[in-house]
């Protein structure tokens, strides 16, 4: 294999990104409007809203927080401006102390503290003029490919996604644990059902027990709710399309995660500290675990998909990968590489290969089509109730 | 209706343990081919398999199961003949 080059942002020694994106955030919903009309003003601005940030308590205010701490984390943002409201359980300061802030820009604005409409655009438009300086200045640098850590998803599968595109991004995800990145499977409750597929996978036994316990909590919680999951999951659509049960989605889309060991079971929305295969507790809702994968520190996600979605994320690009090309011609726009053509008779490898190559290339600044159609969906996985 | 297709030019077996093979494209009715670890089988297909759909590589038993990826995906709950659609209305899930 020739030489990979990748060139990013560096912000610290082991810490680099593929974009250099100036993000504002709402610390709580109630900043929202505020944050949208302060990105309105700059289209270089990435503004991020969100339902949450205040009446939550206990470890669903930590999931929170750490999705949101974790989001202004992530390397592919250079300069944040967190937005609040003075009153919510999530302050500006909370936030900006959980970051990661290394050869970041943070600055912080508090409504209840400037009051006037005026006052908070004039400060606002300031604070974005110096963080587009100090960003104008950071180029492009030689990284290390073992630095990477890449998100997997898949969405809307049909009963090819696990015979196309999961396979190839299934080689992907082998290739770049060979080169010493970071690889993060989500969805627990795409696993119900497969794993006796991914037990030999697991060597820590810790690991094996949390993660096992968790698929058990899935099938448990919706026993508990009176639904069966054999009339929802597999979806009705996944039916009409050919897959019979659960089992049958699960196996398909585990392939992604490829053949390696799985050497850690994080939190939603926690990073990880192992190289390899890591295993993130996301939901099988798209754009939740997106989101999840993305505040975990994700530089990118490969996201495959049956009958295609324009999803994306603010921070990380998201690579899109159609398991059929019906889906790819009538959505072309949305979708980045045909793995529908493996039906058609190319090799797994040769798609593989493309999508190799493009992950570099998006690695080096080229957009993916979530990218360009500026989607940039963004949503909190809540473990309880709001108050 | 004497001609043999090649069923791997319609459907893929996607291990060496499964009974069922899933369709690429249509698999129409007739006469298929299959040769697994050198072993020639003929199959009869009565009824059009949609494109994504499974059919069974072998008679498969009631309460038998049915392997896909090399793992079971679920249990026969009707005798399943070979050449057969295997799909939510003969075989069930285990979870």
């Amino acid at each position: 294999m020739s030489a990979i080059r990748l060139k990013g942002y560096r912000w610290g020694d082991d810490v680099f990104g593929i974009r250099k994106h100036l993000v504002v955030m709402a610390s709580v919903s109630c900043a929202n409007s505020i944050v949208e009309r302060i990105a309105a003003t700059d289209h270089d601005v990435i503004p991020i809203t969100h339902q949450h940030g205040c009446t939550h308590i206990a470890d669903d205010t930590e999931q929170v927080l750490r999705t949101l701490a974790g989001t202004c984390s992530n390397p592919n943002v250079g300069a944040v401006l967190l937005v609040g409201l003075g009153c919510e359980t999530l302050s500006v300061e909370t936030i900006a102390s959980r970051m990661n802030s290394t050869g970041k820009m943070v600055e912080t604005l508090v409504i209840q503290q400037i009051g006037s409409i005026e006052r908070i655009m004039d400060v606002a438009t300031q604070t974005l003029h110096k963080m587009k300086a100090f960003l104008s200045i950071r180029q492009r640098c030689d990284v290390e490919i073992g630095g990477l850590m890449v998100g997997l998803e898949c969405g809307g599968s049909d009963p090819f996604s696990g015979i196309t595109a999961n396979p190839a991004v299934g080689l992907i995800s082998d290739r770049l644990v060979e080169l010493g990145a970071t690889v993060i499977l989500s969805e627990i409750p795409e696993m119900i059902g497969a794993e006796a597929a991914l037990e030999p996978r697991i060597r820590d036994e810790d690991v094996r027990q949390r993660l096992f316990a968790r698929i058990r909590d899935y099938v448990a919680y919706a026993k508990t709710r009176g639904c069966d999951l054999r009339g929802a999951n597999p979806t009705p659509g996944n039916m009409r399309a050919g897959l019979s049960s659960i089992e049958e989605k699960s196996l398909g889309c585990i392939v992604k995660g490829g053949h390696s060991e799985i050497r850690e079971f994080v939190q939603y929305a926690q990073r990880p500290t192992s190289k390899g295969m890591v295993v993130m507790d996301t939901p099988g809702n798209d754009n939740e675990s997106l989101t999840g994968l993305a505040a975990g520190g994700a530089h990118l996600m490969l996201f495959t998909t049956g009958v295609g979605t324009p999803l994306g994320n603010p921070v990380a690009p998201v690579v899109k990968i159609s398991s059929n090309t019906r889906t790819y011609e009538r959505m072309k726009d949305f979708i980045d590489i045909d793995a529908g053509r493996i039906v058609g008779g190319l090799g797994i490898e040769s798609v593989a290969d493309e999508i190799f190559s493009l992950t570099v290339d998006v690695c080096n600044g080229r957009q993916t089509a979530s990218e360009r159609n500026c989607c940039r969906e963004f949503a909190i996985n809540r473990i309880g109730l709001s108050f | 209706m004497d001609e043999i297709r090649n069923l791997a030019d319609f459907a893929v077996v996607l291990h060496g343990k499964d009974n069922v093979a899933t369709a690429m494209v249509d698999v129409v009715a007739g006469r298929y081919e299959c040769v697994r670890d050198d072993r020639r089988t003929t199959l009869s297909v009565r009824d059009l398999i949609p494109a994504g759909f499974k059919l069974a590589l072998s008679d498969i038993g009631r309460g038998e199961q049915i392997y896909k990826y090399g793992y079971v995906i679920g249990l026969a709950t009707m005798d399943i003949k070979a050449g057969c659609c295997v799909h939510v209305h003969n075989m069930s899930s285990l979870v």
